[in-house]
């Protein structure tokens, strides 16, 4: 037989018999291509060893990325709860489906049974994924409940399988949703508090459904007062038919915030409610002229530079010209009045030449004091910017004087006009308890004591003179004071005719306010109860009061003795 | 080849038994079973005991090969290969479909896969023919013609079931043995130059799902999870275990089910992951010595041509196999179904891969040197 030699050592050559003769070919040749194929082999076994070692030089850089977006399969978030502990969000374990296509054996049946089962799975979708054998992950639906997957599970279908996975649920549904905020599908907030606790408080990334170990975050929100403050409004708006409606109530000296709501309302399990341009939150991310209750801050200011006490007489009778507009009252009283009156008949006449007589420059001082020209933040996100006119004159200082020029969100409105009646200092707004831990915020002095104790005086004459503006928002046994505002709506080609935001600014009780409350109406309609007006006096203004009376039992009040209960 | 006094006892042949190989193999087993049992989340069930087993019981096949006389191998290479291209021939029509491909038949209620049957048999049938032809004449293009006759008709029928993965290491190895035996270069390079001329028409032929497979490796984030997720988690899990790894039992991404076919064919990258760049270069070492030894063995294999190249084939096809896994789940090349050889789970693959062995090892142990002691 034909044999290949091969190079021996001379040990083994000794050892080994002499083939038969026939050496056709060199004898290096065999040892050779032995030696080439191995030597391609070890070219090919330090190019994957190169791989690894990048792959593994590249670790640290890419570690973080894995640990954060694939390796977890979700975010464990803190509980939000109310005031008193009371659950408004929490992370529940859910169900998720997903396929592996090229094990899924009949894919038609597999629709048609999942079809059954899982109201709104588009078929065609689903079907033309399955149909790619190459896909090894296809999702068919998150989030199922407990019960659903056990009988998606009872189909045995092969090919389709569960994995879990956190999801936010909020048991109140709507209740405080814009408060609240959002959170994305993979369980990280991107909106209201939801998203201040991604930043500020941290969320886990876990490898499993684990609910967080973090103690729950907890707000200043009261759920019962927020309730009863939210069928109020709903109310008002159908009452009225507006288009929305906003309302808070805030402690006066802490800034805590125990209610706020904007109507409609959003659901934050509900993507689309959160997007929802005309369901957005109108107390903070949008900015209005809030009209006469800005008279509040006027004539704070006239009183706090002492250029006017409450007595002091304003004729208001002299005409006042704006370009080729006369700035007129509503109901000219064709006397002089005094700064009382102006406050109580709510004058744009007396509000502006009050302002007038105090400048410019003192009436922007005083506004950025009040902190109602700059930029506020809260746990629930950005407060929209103020906008203030850009050039800021004689005719800027008489209508922002009663309320139109400068446009600020309601909330930070709230804010700067607690601090007239909390006795002058100002008001950081918070949606969280403040504990002694997180202790209060610095404060600053906006007006004096005395000045306060004016302001606080006007707002409750307001609601007790049988002729002031806010008389029916008086609810006894609170001692409410406040005042109203009715703004005519700016839209982009000037003012609406009829479109107005009704307001009334609260506080009570009036002689050591422990609460403001903002209630705001966005374009009431007349009505027969309203006498065909959509004055403040005769929309917000009641409004203000059975919201007070609803929710007045529930606060935490020195004396309520006298409350109707 | 010269003829020794009388027929070695079991026991010499036993002496004679490449040890180094078999120690090799069994600490590769050893691995596998021991990242099995990590895969199942630190549990023998279902993987790693069954894993154990299965090589105890391939390594036993593995002597029993290697005991059988070279002569007897030699004798049965024509019948195999024609048995086995009997089998791939029946799979399209009696065969049973899995994931979209016919590659099993049922046989008196056993799944065989006949292309298993064949990476022996076409070993073991290159083998014999150049060990029949005059050395001289290996190189004629008559011989070349038909030994790419024998290996086209396994790849041909292996493309139609279809299975890419296999019908190129049919290619790969069936060249390989060819290169080995001496045939001329001239003809390795005029295929590659062919090959490159090919390429554009292969390419527009590719099942819908090799296309994308190969799109996917160019570009593997463009689908992070539909194609390109095996290559993309695979490649985050080696990165996450760096230079020492994640530690056994703790790899985050097989733990978390993040690293698919985990068990079978991406069953480095848990070993990767939680051992690091110097665990799986440790596996990496254990293979190559493994292959070295093998080609060491075909060196020695005393100018016995069938034994050389049966010996050389089981090396290649161990390589092939290697290679290919290593170098898919690294990222290196696209994704191709292949099993890492004694590490990943499964039966048929892992037993061809013993028997080839046993067979490489017969034809050391029976090749005529005197009994050593």
């Amino acid at each position: 037989m034909l044999i290949l030699a091969h190079p021996r050592t001379p040990s083994e050559r000794s050892q080994a018999a002499q083939p038969e003769p026939a050496i056709p070919l060199p004898e290096p040749r065999a040892a050779d291509q032995v030696r080439l194929v191995g030597g391609a082999l070890s070219l090919l076994f330090l190019a994957v060893a190169g791989q690894l070692a990048s792959l593994a030089w590249k670790a640290e850089s890419m570690v973080s990325a894995a640990m954060v977006e694939p390796v977890a399969t979700s975010f464990s978030r803190p509980d939000i709860v109310d005031r008193n502990g009371r659950l408004l969000a929490t992370d529940v374990e859910v169900h998720s489906l997903y396929a592996d296509p090229a094990r899924v054996l009949d894919a038609d049946e597999a629709i048609e049974k999942l079809a059954a089962l899982l109201p709104g799975l588009d078929e065609a979708d689903l079907r033309k994924s399955l149909s790619d054998g190459s896909k090894r992950f296809v999702w068919v639906r998150r989030g199922l409940t407990p019960k659903v997957a056990q009988t998606v599970h009872d189909l045995g279908l092969p090919g389709f399988g569960f994995r879990k996975e956190l999801r936010r649920a909020y048991p109140l549904g709507a209740l405080a949703g814009h408060v609240l905020g959002r959170v994305d599908a993979d369980n990280k907030g991107i909106a209201g508090v939801e998203a201040y606790i991604d930043e500020h408080v941290g969320i886990d990334a876990v490898h499993a459904t684990r609910p967080s170990d973090r103690a729950p975050v907890r707000l200043s929100i009261d759920m019962a007062v927020q309730a009863g403050l939210e069928a109020e409004l709903a109310d008002a708006m159908a009452r009225y038919q507006t288009v929305s409606a906003g309302a808070l109530l805030m402690d006066a000296k802490s800034g805590e915030i125990v209610a706020a709501a904007s109507l409609p309302r959003v659901e934050p399990a509900r993507a689309a409610d959160v997007t929802d341009q005309a369901k957005r939150d109108r107390l903070q991310s949008g900015t209005y002229e809030l009209g006469s209750i800005f008279k509040l801050m006027t004539i704070a200011m006239a009183l706090d530079r002492k250029q006017a006490t409450l007595g002091t007489m304003v004729d208001v009778r002299v005409p006042l010209n704006v370009g080729r507009f006369e700035i007129k009252d509503l109901h000219p009283a064709g006397r002089p009045l005094s700064v009382s009156e102006i406050f109580i008949h709510s004058s744009n006449v007396g509000a502006a030449m009050l302002a007038l007589e105090a400048g410019t420059p003192a009436q922007k001082e005083f506004l950025a004091r009040a902190g109602l020209v700059s930029e506020m933040t809260t746990e629930a996100g950005t407060v929209a910017v103020p906008r203030t006119p850009n050039h800021w004159d004689r005719a800027e200082t008489i209508t922002i004087a009663y309320g139109h020029g400068l446009a600020v969100a309601p909330l930070q409105f709230a804010a700067g006009a607690a601090a007239l009646v909390n006795g002058g200092m100002s008001v950081v707004p918070t949606y969280l308890v403040r504990s002694a831990a997180s202790g209060a915020p610095p404060v600053t002095r906006v007006i004096s004591e005395a000045t306060s104790r004016d302001i606080r005086t006007l707002m409750r004459a307001n609601v007790t003179d049988a002729s002031g503006t806010g008389r029916r928002a008086d609810v006894e046994g609170y001692e409410v004071g406040g005042k109203t505002g009715t703004a005519d709506i700016a839209g982009p080609r000037g003012y609406r005719q009829g479109g107005v935001i009704s307001s009334f600014f609260a506080a009570f009780p009036m002689s050591s306010p422990r609460y403001v409350a903002l209630v705001l109406l966005f374009e009431p309609k007349p009505s027969a109860e309203t006498g065909g007006k959509v004055l403040a006096g005769l929309t917000a203004a009641p409004v203000a009061a059975g919201i007070m009376r609803r929710i007045g039992p529930l606060l935490d009040l020195p004396n309520k003795s006298g409350a109707q209960r | 080849m010269f003829q020794s006094s009388r027929p070695l006892t079991i026991a010499e042949k036993l002496v004679r038994l490449n040890w180094p190989v078999l120690v090799l193999v069994a600490c590769l087993a050893a691995i596998g079973t021991a990242t099995l049992y990590s895969v199942a989340g630190g549990s023998f069930e279902p993987w790693a005991q069954r894993h154990a087993q299965r090589c105890l019981a391939g390594l036993l096949l593995l002597t029993a090969c290697a005991l059988v006389p070279a002569r007897l191998w030699r004798a049965a290479a024509v019948p195999v290969y024609l048995m086995a291209l009997v089998l791939l021939a029946a799979v399209p029509f009696a065969g049973v479909e899995a994931m979209g491909a016919k590659r099993w038949l049922a046989v008196a209620g056993l799944q065989i896969q006949p292309s298993e049957f064949m990476k022996v048999g076409l070993v073991l049938m290159l083998a014999s023919v150049y060990a029949a032809l005059p050395p001289g004449e290996v190189s004629k293009p008559r011989w070349v013609g038909l030994v790419l006759a024998l290996i086209a008709v396994p790849v041909m029928l292996t493309l139609k079931q279809p299975d890419l993965g296999t019908a190129l290491l049919f290619l790969g190895l069936g060249l390989g043995i060819m290169f080995l035996a001496g045939v001329a270069l001239g003809y390795f390079a005029g295929g590659i130059l062919v090959t490159l001329a090919a390429l554009p028409l292969a390419a527009s032929r590719l099942h819908d799902y090799q296309r994308r497979r190969i799109e996917t490796f160019l570009d593997p984030a463009a689908d992070p999870l539909g194609s390109g997720y095996h290559i993309t988690q695979a490649k985050i899990a080696l990165g996450a275990g760096g230079w020492a790894g994640q530690g056994y039992l703790n790899g985050s991404q097989n733990r978390l089910d993040f690293v698919p076919e985990k068990m079978t064919d991406f069953i480095f990258v848990v070993i990767g992951e939680e051992w690091g760049f110097l665990g799986a270069s440790t596996v990496l070492a254990l293979f190559a010595a493994l292959i070295v030894c093998l080609f060491a063995s075909a060196l020695r294999a005393r100018g016995d041509t069938f034994g050389r190249l049966v010996i050389g084939g089981g090396a290649l096809s161990l390589s092939i196999y290697v290679m290919i896994n290593v170098a898919m789940v690294t990222g290196l090349i696209p994704v191709v179904g292949v099993p890492l050889p004694l590490i990943s789970y499964g039966g048929t693959a892992l037993m061809t891969l013993m028997v080839a062995l046993g067979i490489a090892m017969s034809v050391r142990i029976h090749d005529g040197a005197p009994p050593r002691i």
